[in-house]
């Protein structure tokens, strides 16, 4: 599943557009930034909370391609410019962390 | 200019801080810890400088600012500042106004999330004869809606310090929220061990106490040279003047600066 798909597949808001398309290779939830960086892999999506521009900075060092924003929270202006330079997706949704989980994993085959 | 010429022997580092205390405003902190009691401890700990630093707060400043003048000791205004990524950052302050100012600002930011003291603990401030002069309703250990960056905005705007915390530390650290510590302006970073095992760089690196209970005041702190000032008469802490928050802040520019952490 391609990135893009995420927004009507999982009902997102796009807050960050410009991204470079590319193949999803799995998602991680953690609202821990040190634990992001040790467990991540490349090419995953990351749910969380962490709405600032350091989430935009781990995201970068772990290869995350794209950053879901859960419980609808503010993405401030510098999280999105940070995104853009790097070319990460930002998206947000309603949903909280558990939720969006359940959903993506669903959608990725059940992880397998 | 410092008086010392260039290539000769460096000032001592005669002066000891610890600008890292709960009070009793902080529902982690013993009622025991009255800004009065600080102050006392800090002088029996041989301290010349202290700052009480309650989470999210700085309500006992004004006591404390009453309290050091009666020890003798050079007073600091702080609080441990919790931010948005949770992050403990010390924001450290000339004047009770200044810590005060933060203080409303970090308020209206803290969620409505109200203190429970059965099960959180007390959040009291108290005047200088240790009497309650009020409680804070909100939850203070809760993280304000206010970023890293925000918040040292806000500090700069105020002339004030800003030092993350414990920076070493496996929770509420800059490390451990992050992973990592991010390029800004600090003043330095607190650390609870030397060497710390984090990679800090080139920053300068501090030692406070973080002390819950009286036992703790001074246990960690940091050493520093003010070499404007004209040294005591006696070795160590002298009757001379006392170093203030701008000879603190100096030593931290200039990098005149050694914590000091005992051995577990």
């Amino acid at each position: 599943m391609k990135i893009g798909e995420l927004v009507e597949k999982l009902g997102l808001e796009t807050v960050q557009g410009e991204w470079k398309e590319q193949e999803l290779k799995g998602g991680y939830t953690s609202d821990l930034l040190s634990d992001v960086m040790g467990h991540a892999a490349q090419g995953q999506a990351l749910i969380t909370i962490q709405a600032h521009k350091n989430t935009v900075a781990v995201a970068t060092l772990a290869g995350i391609s794209a950053i879901i924003i859960a419980n609808n929270r503010p993405v401030p202006e510098d999280m999105i410019e940070a995104a853009r330079e790097e070319g990460i997706a930002v998206f947000r949704s309603r949903e909280n962390q558990f939720t969006l989980s359940g959903r993506l994993y669903a959608l990725l085959g059940g992880g397998g | 200019m410092p008086f010392w010429a260039a290539g000769a022997e460096p000032p001592p580092m005669r002066y000891a801080a610890d600008l890292h205390i709960h009070s009793c405003l902080s529902p982690c902190g013993e009622l025991s810890m009255s800004p009065r009691e600080i102050a006392r401890r800090a002088r029996a700990a041989g301290l010349d400088m202290a700052a009480v630093t309650d989470h999210n707060s700085a309500l006992n400043a004004p006591a404390f600012a009453a309290a050091c003048a009666g020890e003798g000791i050079t007073p600091v205004f702080g609080i441990e500042v919790t931010t948005r990524e949770e992050v403990h950052v010390l924001a450290l302050f000339e004047k009770p106004d200044e810590a005060l100012e933060l203080g409303r600002i970090i308020y209206a930011a803290l969620p409505p999330i109200m203190n429970d003291p059965e099960k959180f603990g007390d959040q009291v401030y108290v005047d200088l004869d240790e009497n309650i002069i009020g409680e804070v309703d909100k939850f203070l250990v809760s993280a304000a809606d206010i970023s890293l960056d925000e918040l040292a905005e806000y500090i700069r705007g105020l002339n004030g310090l800003f030092i993350p915390a414990h920076v070493d530390r496996p929770s509420f650290s800059l490390s451990s929220q992050l992973g990592f510590i991010p390029p800004m302006a600090y003043s330095a970073l607190e650390v609870t061990a030397i060497p710390p095992s984090v990679d800090t760089g080139a920053c300068v690196l501090v030692a406070n106490s973080d002390a819950h209970h009286p036992d703790g005041v001074g246990r960690r702190r940091t050493f520093f040279s003010a070499p404007d000032l004209a040294p005591g008469t006696t070795p160590g802490r002298g009757p001379g003047p006392r170093p203030g928050f701008a000879d603190y802040r100096r030593a931290l520019l200039e990098g005149r600066v050694k914590p000091e952490i005992p051995r577990r």
